[in-house]
C-alpha cells in the first residue's frame, strides 16, 4: 500500500527494481508467457508495463515492421534487446510541434554521401523528440523517425536507428537529453526530450525493409510501405484488452464495497440498507459490470483476429503466396478499423468506468489506498497515446462511409469485419423501424441488425457532405467509429454464448442478462436518439428500452454480483485497494494500513512549528509596535 | 523570416504566438467590459482584480509551474506556511472580501482555500448554525479563530462507516449529570471520525457531531465543541488523532481520523441555538431545527462559483492551445499552396465542439453562480431578522425560500461541479499528450477538483434530494390538487401537458432553437413530463426506484435555472454591443449542453420533434460554433486570470508554447543531471554477465555430461 505514498523518483526506483526481475523472466521463457505476464503485471503496475514496453513493443516493432530480418535479427538478438540486455531501446517519434501527423514530422535525416552516412538533425525547437519513454535515463538507442533527404529531396518520414549513449551510459556527443518531469501519471517512467545536432549515423542504420537507400545515394520506395504500420497495431490491441483488465479490477473494488457499506435505514428497517439495494447504485454499476463481461470476450478475439494475420502474412511473404498475401492486406485493413475503434471505444469507456467506480465508493473512493485515483492518472494518457480517441475514431468513421458508399454503388465485401454492411442498400431503403416491440429487444440478431441500421443510415447522410468537408462531419465519424466497436463486441459475445455455453449451462441465463444489460445500457441508451431520429427504434418503446428494462435487468443481475466479479479471479494484490479486498473487511483493512503506513504517534507534523508559531503569534497591535493606537494618534497628530 | 533568435534554428519553427496575438488584434470587443458581465458587476470585477494582483505579487502566495513537482510532505508544509501569510491578510480583510479572497485562491491553490475553510467555513458556520450568538462570539470572536489565532478549528462530522447519512452517525456524547458534562466516545471503529481536513496536524478544536444521550435516551446527532489539542498543540487525554495520508489530490490538506475515548467536555460546549440540556439533563427540543442545515448551504453555492472559474481556467488553457498548434492540413487548407501553414486544432469542427461548448459553460455558470450568491445572502439576512424579531409570519416565508434554496444550490452544486470536472477532463484530451505534462495544470486541476462532486453533499444523493420532491409534488398535485410554490411551481401545469396532452411537441420549428426563452420552456416541460413518468412508476414500487431518473430531473433543473437567469442577465445587461456575443454562447450552451445531451429525453417525451433534433446536430450545433470561433481569444481573455491563476505551459497569454513549455521543463528539470540518481541499477541490468555465467555455468553441456556420469 506505501507505493501509493510514492514521490516520483521512488516509484521511478521500484520500476527499474520491477524492469530488471522482470528481465530474468524474459531470458528463460517462451514470448507468449512473457508478454501475458507483462501484461498482467501492467494491471498493477502501468509504469513497469509501458516502461518494458517502449522497448520490446515499439522500438523492437518499429525494427519488425521497418527493418530487414538481418537488421531485427542483429538489434533484437545478437543485440539483446530482446532480453533486455547490452541495449535499451526508446521510440523516437513524436515531436513537440507534431504527434498524430507523423508525416508531419521535422527532424532530419540528410544522407551524406562522402562518409556514407545520415546526419540527423533538430533544425528547431519544434522538432525536439518529446514524450519519448526511457529517453531521459534508461535508453542507449532509438528509432528515429526522421525526414530522408537526399540530394535536397525529402522523400517523407523514414526510420533510423540512433545510438544515444554509449556503453558506460554516458551520452554520446551531439545528443542533447532531458527529463520533461511531472507528468499527470505514470511518474515511474522516465519520459524525456532529445534533440540531435549534426549526429551521423553509418547507412545501414537506416531500417531498410521497405525503403532502400544505396551507396551513391539512389532511393528505391517499394508499394507495400503500408504494411510497416502493422508493428503499430500491437499497441491498440494491448489496450483494448488492459481496457478490460481494468473494468475488472475496479469493478470488483465497487461493488465488492457495495455490497459491504450500508447507508440510509428505510421505514421499518433494522440494518441500513446496502448500497447496492439501491436501484441508482445498480444503474450506474451494473452496466459497467456488463461492459466489462462484454469487452473480456470482445478483446480476446481481437488478440486472435492479430495474431492470426500476423501468422499469415509472414507465411505469405516467405512462400510468396500471392492470395494469402491479398487475403493478408485485406485483414490488415480490417484489423485497422476493428484495432482502432475497440482502442479508441474502450480506453474512453474504462476512463469513465474507473471514474463513475470512484464515484460509487463516495469519500473513501477518493482515499489514494483504494487505487483509483492513479489508475485514473495512470489510464489517462491510453486515450491519447498510440493514436488520439478523436484522431482514431474518425479514421474510422472515414472508412466506414466510404465502405458504405463502395457498397451501395454495387461492391460487394469479402474478407473484411464490415462485411455486415453488405446490407446496406437494403437496410437504407428500409422504412420500418427495426426495433418496434419491447420484445425485439431480446431478440440479439435484431438488435445487431439495428446498430448496423443505424450505421448505414448515418454514413448514406454524411456520403455527400464528405465530398466537400470530411472535416466537417468529424463528430459523426466518432460516433460511427464507437457503433462500430459495440457491433463488433455484441456479435462476438453473441457468438461465444451460443457456441461454449450449453443451453442448460447454469452460465446461461446470467451471461444473458449480462449480454442484454450490456445492450439496453451501453448501446441502445446512450445512442438512443440516434436510432429515434434515423428512425431505427421507433418511439413508443424508447421509454422502455432506456428507462424501464435496464432497472428490470439492474434486478436481475443484482443477486449475482459477488459470484460475478469473483470471476475475474483477481487476487488482492491485483485488486490492491484497501476497501476491495476479496475478505470484505473493509472497515478494519482500511484503518488498519493507514495506522501501518502512517503511525499515529507521530500526531506533530515535521513543520508543526510554522502552525503553533501562526496561531500563538502576538496580536496585530503589538505586530505593528503599537503604531496605530489612538495614543499615538494623539502624539503624531499634536 | 529573422535570423537572430535566442536560439539557433536551423530552419523556421512553429510560431504559435503570431496566431494567438493576431486574432487578439482582430478582436472586437473589450474583455475587460465583458469581464464586467461574467463577475456581474464593475464594482465587483475590479475588485477581485485587485485581489488577484495582490496575491500575484505576494512572495508566498505566488505560484508558478515548479508547485506541480512537489511532493505530499513539501505540499504540506508549503500550505501551512502560505496560511500563516493568509491569516495577515485576513486580520485587515471584511468577510466578503476574504470570501472573494479566498474564491479566488481556490482557483489557483486549492488547498490552501479548502485547509483555511474547514476552521473559516465549516467550523465556524457549525458553530453559527448551531450555536447561540453568544457561543459564536466566544468561539469565534474571544478566542480569534476567526482570524486563524489562538484556535484552530475542523469539522468533526464524517465517520468511517458514515457519510452521507449524518443522523445515522454513531458517535457518542452520554450527558454526566454528576460532573454536569458530556463524555464523547468512538464507540467500534465504524464510529472512527474520517476524513477530517485539519484534523491530522493542525486542529486544536473540533465541532464534533455526535448522539446526543441523556438518561439512556438517543435525542439524534447534535454538535459539540471538543479540544484536541492543548496550547503547546500537545493531544488532549482520550483523543487518538492519525493522519489518513495519501489521497487522490489535494495532498497539501492533512486530513486526519479521530477516536474519542470517553474524552469529558462541560456542558456547555455543547451547540444550543435548537436543542438544549439543562442543568438536570432536561432536553429541549425546538421545532426549527431544520434550519441549522442552512449553514451547509454556503459551501454549495460556493461550488457553483467554482466551477464557473475552474471552467473558465481550463477553457482558456486548451482554446490557446488550440488557436497556436497546428495539425495536418484539413478542408481550409489550399491542397496546391506547398507552404501553407497546417490548420489550427480549432479551425476543425469536431475541436470547436469539443471545447467551444465548456467556454459557453463557463459563461452561463458565471451568471447562476452570481445570482445564487445574491440569493443566499438575501435568504439567511432575512431569516436571521425574522428569528431576531420573533417574526412568524415572516419565519415561514423564510422557511418557504430556503426550501427553495435547497433545491436550488442542491442541483446546481452537483450539476456544475460535474461538468466541470468533465470540462477539465476533456480540456486535457484536447491539448492531446501536452496535456499529460504536470505542468500544463490538467492534472493536478483534475484531481484536486474531483472531490468537489463527492463532499458537502454527494452530487447523486443531492439529486436524488432534489429529484425526490419534484416528483412528490407532482404526485400530490394528482392526489390533493396541491399547488406547488417557489421555483418549481411551473409543475402546477402538470396537466395541459401530461395525459393526452403528452404527444404535444414544444420545439417543431428549427428557428425555436435560437430562441431561448422556448428552450428553457422546453426543459420545463421536459422536467413535467419526466417527472410524471417517475411519478407513475414510483407508484407501483418506490421513489428509490426512479433514482437515476431523479438525478436526471435535478440536472435538468440545473440547466432550467441556468438558461433562465442568463436570459434575465441579457435583459440587464447595458454594453449592448457585447449582447450578440453573449447571445450565441447562449444559444450553444442551450444547443449542447441542454438539448443535444438529453436528446434520449427530450425525443422520448415528445418535446422536440425528430426533425429540429436533427437540424440541431447537423446545423444549428456547427453554425454556433462558427460564430463564437473568431471571437474566442477576446472571450477567454475576458475571464481576465493572469498567468499565475491560469499556471500552465500551455495557456499563458503571449501563446509562445513551444518555448514557455520547452523552457519551463528545462528549468525544473536541469539537463546536466544526464543520468538518474538509480542509474547504477540500470546500467548493472543492462552490462549483467550471460545467463550461463549467473548460473556459474552449472547447466552448460560439459556439467550435464559430468553430472550424469
Amino acid at each position: 500500500m506505501e507505493h501509493y505514498d510514492y514521490t516520483q523518483e521512488e516509484e521511478r526506483i521500484l520500476v527499474t527494481k520491477r524492469i530488471e526481475k522482470m528481465s530474468k523472466y524474459i531470458e528463460t521463457e517462451p514470448t507468449k508467457k512473457f508478454f501475458r505476464r507483462l501484461q498482467l503485471m501492467t494491471v498493477i503496475d502501468p509504469s513497469l508495463g509501458i516502461r518494458m514496453l517502449v522497448n520490446l513493443g515499439l522500438f523492437l516493432n518499429c525494427i519488425r515492421g521497418n527493418g530487414t530480418d538481418k537488421q531485427y535479427e542483429f538489434w533484437a538478438k545478437h543485440k539483446e534487446a530482446g532480453k533486455v540486455k547490452q541495449m535499451y531501446g526508446c521510440f523516437g517519434m513524436t515531436e513537440l510541434g507534431h504527434g498524430s501527423n507523423v508525416a508531419g514530422c521535422e527532424t532530419t535525416a540528410t544522407f551524406d554521401e562522402e562518409t556514407d552516412s545520415f546526419i540527423i538533425d533538430t533544425p528547431h525547437i519544434g522538432a525536439t523528440k518529446w514524450w519519448i519513454g526511457g529517453a531521459a535515463y534508461s535508453a542507449t538507442h532509438t528509432v528515429c523517425y526522421a525526414r530522408l533527404i537526399v540530394k535536397g529531396v525529402d522523400y517523407g518520414v523514414k526510420t533510423f536507428i540512433v545510438p544515444l549513449r554509449d556503453s558506460l551510459h554516458n551520452l554520446l556527443p551531439g545528443i542533447a537529453i532531458g527529463d520533461i518531469g511531472a507528468k499527470m501519471g505514470r511518474q515511474g517512467v522516465d519520459n524525456g526530450w532529445i534533440q540531435f545536432t549534426e549526429v551521423k549515423v553509418p547507412r545501414f542504420f537506416m531500417l531498410q525493409r521497405w525503403c532502400k537507400v544505396d551507396r551513391r545515394g539512389n532511393v528505391t520506395l517499394p508499394p507495400l510501405e503500408q504494411l510497416s504500420y502493422i508493428s503499430l497495431l500491437d499497441g491498440r490491441v494491448g489496450m483494448a484488452t488492459d481496457s478490460y483488465r481494468i473494468g475488472a479490477r475496479f469493478t470488483t473494488i465497487a461493488l465488492r464495497y457495495a455490497v459491504g457499506r450500508r447507508q440510509f435505514k428505510s421505514e421499518g428497517a433494522k440494518e441500513e440498507t446496502k448500497l447496492i439495494d439501491y436501484p441508482l447504485h445498480q444503474r450506474r454499476l451494473l452496466p459497467l459490470l456488463a461492459l466489462t463481461y462484454v469487452a473480456a470476450v470482445g478483446t480476446y478475439r481481437l488478440e486472435l483476429q492479430q495474431s492470426d494475420l500476423l501468422a499469415n502474412l509472414d507465411k505469405a511473404l516467405a512462400n510468396k503466396d500471392k492470395l494469402l498475401l491479398k487475403q493478408s492486406i485485406s485483414g490488415t485493413k480490417s484489423l485497422f478499423v476493428d484495432s482502432g475503434s475497440l482502442k479508441s471505444t474502450l480506453t474512453w469507456l474504462a476512463a469513465d468506468l474507473v471514474n463513475e467506480c470512484r464515484q460509487a465508493c463516495g469519500g473513501h473512493g477518493y482515499s489514494a489506498y483504494n487505487g483509483f485515483g492513479k489508475t485514473i492518472n495512470d489510464w489517462a494518457v491510453q486515450c491519447t497515446w498510440e493514436g488520439d480517441n478523436n484522431v482514431l475514431a474518425m479514421s474510422t468513421g472515414k472508412t466506414i462511409i466510404k465502405t458504405v458508399q463502395q457498397i451501395l454503388s454495387g461492391k460487394k465485401l469479402k474478407d473484411s469485419t464490415l462485411e455486415f454492411l453488405n446490407d446496406a442498400p437494403a437496410l437504407y431503403k428500409a422504412k420500418k423501424a427495426v426495433i418496434r416491440k419491447a420484445d425485439h429487444v431480446d431478440d440479439i440478431d435484431r438488435v445487431l441488425k439495428a446498430i448496423a441500421s443505424l450505421i448505414v443510415k448515418i454514413s448514406v447522410d454524411l456520403i455527400p457532405i464528405s465530398n466537400t468537408s470530411w472535416d466537417s462531419i468529424g463528430p459523426q465519424r466518432v460516433i460511427l467509429s464507437k457503433l462500430r466497436c459495440h457491433y463488433y463486441m455484441l456479435e462476438t459475445f453473441k457468438e461465444k454464448l451460443e457456441n461454449q455455453i450449453g443451453a442448460n449451462s447454469p452460465l446461461r441465463p446470467q451471461l444473458e442478462n449480462i449480454m442484454k444489460l450490456y445492450l439496453v445500457s451501453n448501446i441502445l441508451s446512450p445512442f438512443i436518439d440516434e436510432f429515434l431520429k434515423n428512425g431505427v427504434i421507433s418511439p413508443a418503446v424508447a421509454k422502455y428500452l432506456t428507462i424501464e428494462y435496464p432497472q428490470t435487468l439492474c434486478s436481475e443481475v443484482r443477486p449475482y454480483v459477488i459470484g460475478l466479479t469473483d470471476s475475474f479471479q483477481q487476487p488482492d494484490n491485483f485488486i490492491h485497494s484497501l476497501i476491495g479486498k476479496y475478505n470484505g473487511d473493509i472497515y478494519s483493512n482500511y484503518l488498519g494500513a493507514i495506522k501501518d503506513i502512517h503511525d499515529p504517534a507521530n500526531h506533530k507534523a515535521p513543520y508543526s512549528e510554522d502552525l503553533e508559531a501562526m496561531l500563538a503569534r502576538p496580536s496585530l497591535v503589538a505586530r505593528e509596535r503599537h503604531e496605530k493606537t489612538a495614543e499615538v494618534g494623539s502624539i503624531l497628530s499634536k | 523570416m529573422a535570423i537572430a533568435t535566442n536560439t539557433v534554428n536551423i530552419s523556421q519553427g512553429p510560431d504559435p504566438k503570431t496566431s494567438i496575438q493576431n486574432e487578439r488584434a482582430n478582436s472586437k470587443f473589450d474583455p475587460v467590459k465583458m469581464h464586467y458581465f461574467l463577475e456581474g458587476s464593475k464594482e465587483r470585477a475590479e475588485e477581485l482584480k485587485s485581489l488577484m494582483q495582490q496575491m500575484e505579487r505576494d512572495p508566498v502566495l505566488f505560484t508558478d509551474a515548479s508547485y506541480y513537482d512537489l511532493t505530499k510532505d513539501q505540499q504540506r508544509a508549503l500550505t501551512a506556511v502560505k496560511i500563516n501569510r493568509v491569516s495577515r491578510y485576513l486580520e485587515g480583510d471584511s468577510i466578503d472580501t476574504f470570501n472573494k479572497r479566498l474564491s479566488l485562491i481556490g482557483l489557483f491553490d486549492p488547498q490552501v482555500a479548502t485547509r483555511i475553510g474547514v476552521n473559516l467555513g465549516l467550523f465556524i458556520s457549525c458553530v453559527r448554525g448551531n450555536g447561540t450568538y453568544e457561543q459564536l462570539k466566544y468561539w469565534a470572536l474571544d478566542k480569534e479563530t476567526a482570524h486563524i489565532k489562538g484556535i484552530y478549528g475542523c469539522f468533526g462530522m464524517t465517520e468511517l462507516a458514515h457519510g452521507s447519512n449524518v443522523s445515522g452517525l454513531e458517535t457518542t456524547a452520554t450527558f454526566d449529570k454528576d460532573t454536569d458534562e458530556f463524555v464523547i466516545n468512538t464507540p467500534h471503529i465504524g464510529a472512527t471520525k474520517w476524513w477530517i481536513g485539519g484534523a491530522a496536524h493542525s486542529a486544536t478544536h473540533t465541532t464534533c457531531y455526535a448522539r446526543l444521550i441523556v438518561d439512556g435516551e438517543d435525542y439524534g446527532v447534535k454538535t459539540f465543541v471538543v479540544p484536541l489539542r492543548d496550547s503547546n498543540h500537545d493531544l488532549m487525554p482520550g483523543i487518538s488523532v492519525g493522519d489518513i495520508g495519501s489521497k487522490m489530490g489535494r495532498d497539501g490538506i492533512d486530513n486526519g481520523w479521530i477516536q474519542f475515548s470517553n474524552v469529558r467536555i462541560p456542558r456547555f460546549f455543547m451547540l444550543q441555538k435548537f436543542c438544549k440540556v439543562s442543568r438536570e439533563g432536561k432536553v429541549i427540543l425546538p421545532p426549527l431545527e431544520q434550519l441549522s442545515y442552512s449553514a451547509l448551504l454556503g459551501g454549495r453555492v460556493m461550488m457553483v462559483l467554482d466551477s464557473y472559474r475552474m471552467i473558465a481556467r481550463m477553457s482558456t488553457i486548451a482554446l490557446r492551445y488550440a488557436i497556436g498548434r497546428r495539425q495536418f492540413k484539413g478542408d481550409n487548407v489550399d491542397p496546391d499552396d506547398e507552404n501553407a501553414l497546417e490548420t489550427q486544432l480549432l479551425d476543425y469542427p469536431l475541436h470547436q465542439k469539443r471545447l467551444l461548448p465548456y467556454l459557453a459553460a463557463a459563461y452561463v455558470f458565471a451568471t447562476g453562480a452570481v445570482r445564487i450568491e445574491q440569493t443566499i445572502d438575501e435568504t439567511l439576512s432575512d431569516l436571521d431578522d425574522a428569528v431576531d424579531q420573533n417574526d412568524d409570519e415572516a419565519i415561514m416565508k423564510s422557511i418557504d425560500a430556503m426550501k427553495s434554496l435547497f433545491i436550488d444550490s442542491g442541483s446546481l452544486k452537483s450539476t456544475c461541479t460535474w461538468l466541470a470536472a468533465e470540462a477539465i477532463d476533456q480540456c486535457r484530451q484536447a491539448c492531446g499528450g501536452h496535456g499529460y505534462s504536470a505542468y500544463s495544470g490538467f492534472g493536478k486541476a483534475y484531481n484536486d477538483f474531483v472531490v468537489q462532486c463527492t463532499w458537502e453533499g454527494d452530487n447523486n444523493i443531492l439529486g436524488v434530494n432534489i429529484g425526490k420532491p419534484l416528483v412528490k409534488h407532482v404526485l400530490a398535485i394528482e392526489d390533493d390538487g396541491k399547488v406547488v410554490k417557489g421555483s418549481s411551481s411551473f409543475l402546477n401545469n402538470l396537466k395541459q401537458y401530461t395525459g393526452s396532452n403528452a404527444t404535444n411537441v414544444i420545439l417543431d420549428n428549427v428557428a425555436d432553437l435560437n430562441d431561448l426563452k422556448k428552450v428553457a420552456k422546453a426543459v420545463e416541460i421536459a422536467i413535467i413530463r419526466l417527472a410524471h413518468q417517475a411519478a407513475t412508476t414510483a407508484r407501483k414500487n418506490s421513489l428509490d426506484y426512479v433514482g437515476a431518473e431523479l438525478v436526471t430531473l435535478s440536472k435538468l433543473k440545473a440547466h432550467h435555472y441556468l438558461l433562465n437567469e442568463y436570459v434575465v442577465r441579457l435583459e440587464r445587461f447595458e454594453e449592448k454591443d457585447l449582447i450578440p456575443y453573449l447571445v450565441s454562447l447562449g444559444r450553444l450552451y442551450a444547443a449542447t449542453m441542454v438539448l443535444e445531451r438529453f436528446a434520449g429525453i427530450f425525443l422520448t417525451f415528445n418535446v422536440v420533434s425528430p426533425s429540429v433534433m436533427a437540424a440541431l446536430t447537423s446545423n444549428q450545433i456547427p453554425q454556433l460554433c462558427k460564430e463564437v470561433r473568431p471571437h474566442v481569444v477576446a472571450l477567454t481573455d475576458s475571464f481576465q486570470q493572469s498567468d499565475m491563476l491560469v499556471n500552465s505551459v500551455l495557456g499563458k497569454y503571449d501563446g509562445d508554447i513551444y518555448e514557455n513549455y520547452f523552457g519551463t521543463v528545462k528549468t525544473l528539470n536541469k539537463p546536466s543531471n544526464t543520468k538518474a540518481p538509480y542509474s547504477g541499477a540500470l546500467e548493472a541490468m543492462l552490462n549483467r554477465p550471460s545467463i550461463e555465467e549467473r548460473e556459474r555455468f552449472e547447466k552448460t553441456v560439459e556439467t550435464g555430461e559430468i553430472l550424469s556420469r
